[in-house]
């Protein structure tokens, strides 16, 4: 979009590092995204993937570190600051209303009103909020879904993700997380979410995918980072390293005697 | 699941969706099924039920708890339970008489003081459960008993106005006396403002964004946190506005009786929740409407009529009450259930 490859990346972190208590969950960690990237973050469980995003999504602060977009530092204290900075993320448990509609729970927090009704009355354009849904689906090319007036607790898993993804574009965010998007759902439905993130690519965002999944990553993924033991252990370039590589550096076979440097991406 | 709509709706569907919502009124025709058979069963045996003398007297009877039937839905949808109701809306009777009757006060700013009492309890209720994490039954319970104690130390324990005290011959305020009196076309006016109370209240349900949150906190607070929604301002904002309710439901029954007293409207919080159960608003939250919690309302305002025709005692009227609510809460249990099965 109006980034260029010689710009600095959309996002970017410096130095970030996260306690609990006697536990060092990150330790110095950067990290980075471009527009128009897909960036798997992988790890095992407890190497601080998900406190990594928490602290980009403004729910979980972190401790020391700087945050940058498109060069410019930012602080963000809040998940209200990562929106506005264009930070959106979509949750393992995706957060949805299973008792509301495709329509309602896209515009969760931010409905449309009738413009001609007074202001303060907060009347909802039902209408417009529905003409936007089907445009937002279309967009990102989710067919399955037939009735944005279902609710959502009648649809499939891969449905409800896509419902989640579609939800996170309402913003127009630059940058969506996505939290174990393809857990938890079968063969086809795995396809169909891989296909939203192709499209949020192709879009300009750049899209920062947590999974454990490896064969997904490397079905999506431009870039791998790997976080082991709180520290960043390992970036490559998906297209030069195998499965193994990458399940090395995570169980850290290969790095483990010195995690806390990282190794050049090819 | 079962296969979704072979054909893409377009627009418009959000007005099929509205019709939807009207015609099964908050997805079950069970109640009103109910109401029908009763009205059936008791035309057909309770003699003089079916005559508009009769008709009209169940209004102005249940007007009062759908007035505060319709702010209890509000709450429960959002998760809540509002057990302070007829205390607030004894209170704000008698903050508007005694301010009337007592200190001379006129009418309106009487008026804008009884409403006021009922919406700060509320606004204490709201602030009392987000602000100290206190849950909303425990907060509306301890209000109940404290507003009562509240009301009767305004009156001093008098019915109000009171002839005993220094007042100038006043009695309550007009406007009040002819709503609890008077009738527009034999409709009185007291069912008019309750089916006021109705219309706003299903507005702001399904149509506001105060009503989408109350819904979505209801069905999934933290979804809906996550979402922007901001959960407490939510809760106490309906809280509110069940307050707001409860001033109105004051204001009525203290003109239907012409006067106000601290225990008046006792036991109302039961019969609004039994209500907003029995038409189909879920207890757990983030299912429910108003339109079927006038049918609720209908159905106990029937009930409770036919009886009394049929000149069965009050003892088991109250037996059958009280279970009802149960039955019906059970069905709809089991409704759901079996909705779960048949969509997985």
């Amino acid at each position: 979009m109006n980034a260029t490859t010689k710009a600095p990346p959309l996002l970017a972190l410096k130095g970030v590092s996260k306690r609990f208590g006697p536990l060092e969950a990150l330790t110095g960690v950067d990290f980075e995204v471009d527009a128009g990237e897909v960036v798997a973050l992988v790890g095992d469980n407890g190497a601080g993937k998900s406190t990594l995003v928490k602290a980009i999504a403004g729910v979980q602060l972190c401790d020391e570190g700087t945050f940058f977009m498109r060069g410019t530092e930012v602080t963000v204290s809040s998940p209200k600051d990562a929106t506005a900075l264009g930070i959106t993320t979509v949750y393992q448990d995706l957060a949805l209303c299973d008792n509301l509609d495709i329509v309602a729970n896209l515009h969760l927090g931010h409905e449309r009103f009738v413009e001609s009704a007074a202001r303060f009355s907060g009347y909802i354009d039902e209408i417009e909020m529905e003409k936007s849904s089907l445009k937002l689906l279309e967009s990102l090319a989710v067919t399955t879904i037939k009735d944005v007036r279902a609710h959502v607790a009648s649809l499939s898993g891969g449905q409800r993700q896509a419902v989640a993804i579609a939800r996170s574009l309402l913003g127009e965010p630059s940058v969506v997380l996505l939290d174990e998007p393809t857990a938890a759902l079968g063969v086809v439905q795995t396809k169909q979410v891989l296909n939203c993130i192709r499209t949020l690519r192709e879009r300009g965002l750049g899209v920062v995918i947590i999974s454990h999944n490896l064969a997904d990553v490397f079905e999506v993924a431009d870039r791998i980072v790997v976080l082991r033991l709180a520290a960043r252990v390992a970036t490559f370039d998906v297209r030069g390293v195998s499965h193994e590589d990458v399940v090395a550096a995570i169980t850290g076979a290969e790095f483990g005697a010195a995690p806390n440097e990282p190794k050049e991406r090819t | 699941m079962p296969e979704l709509d072979p054909k893409v709706p377009e627009l418009g569907s959000a007005r099929t969706a509205i019709m939807r919502g009207v015609t099964t009124l908050g997805g079950r025709g069970g109640a009103l099924a109910i109401l029908l058979v009763l009205v059936v069963g008791f035309s057909l045996t309770a003699t003089n039920f079916l005559t508009t003398e009769n008709l009209l007297n169940i209004l102005r009877q249940y007007s009062v708890v759908a007035v505060l039937a319709v702010g209890q839905t509000c709450v429960i949808v959002s998760a809540g339970i509002d057990l302070s109701v007829a205390a607030s809306a004894a209170l704000s009777g008698c903050l508007m008489t005694v301010a009337f009757a007592q200190w001379g006060w006129p009418q309106p700013a009487a008026l804008a003081f009884g409403l006021l009492g009922g919406c700060s309890v509320g606004a204490v209720n709201g602030l009392v459960i987000t602000k100290w994490r206190v849950p909303d039954f425990i907060a509306t319970l301890g209000a109940l008993t404290a507003i009562r104690g509240v009301a009767l130390l305004v009156t001093t324990g008098l019915p109000v106005p009171s002839f005993t005290s220094e007042n100038q011959g006043r009695t309550i305020p007009g406007i009040i006396s002819a709503l609890g009196a008077n009738s527009v076309f034999r409709i009185p006016l007291i069912a008019i403002v309750a089916v006021a109370c109705a219309l706003i209240g299903s507005f702001l349900l399904s149509r506001t964004k105060l009503g989408r949150a109350a819904y979505a906190v209801g069905g999934n607070r933290e979804a809906a946190r996550v979402s922007g929604i901001r959960v407490e301002r939510t809760k106490v904002w309906i809280y509110v506005f069940s307050g707001l309710m409860a001033a109105v439901g004051g204001f009525l029954l203290t003109g239907r009786q012409a006067s106000a007293n601290a225990l008046m409207a006792d036991g109302m919080e039961l019969q609004a929740i039994a209500a907003v159960v029995i038409g189909g608003t879920n207890l757990f939250g983030g299912e429910g409407s108003v339109g079927g919690t006038i049918i609720g309302v209908s159905i106990i305002g029937v009930l409770g009529n036919g009886l009394n025709i049929l000149g069965v005692s009050d003892f088991w009227q109250r037996v059958v009450n009280g279970s009802i609510v149960v039955v019906v809460v059970a069905l709809d249990q089991w409704r759901r259930r079996a909705a779960q099965r048949r969509s997985t």
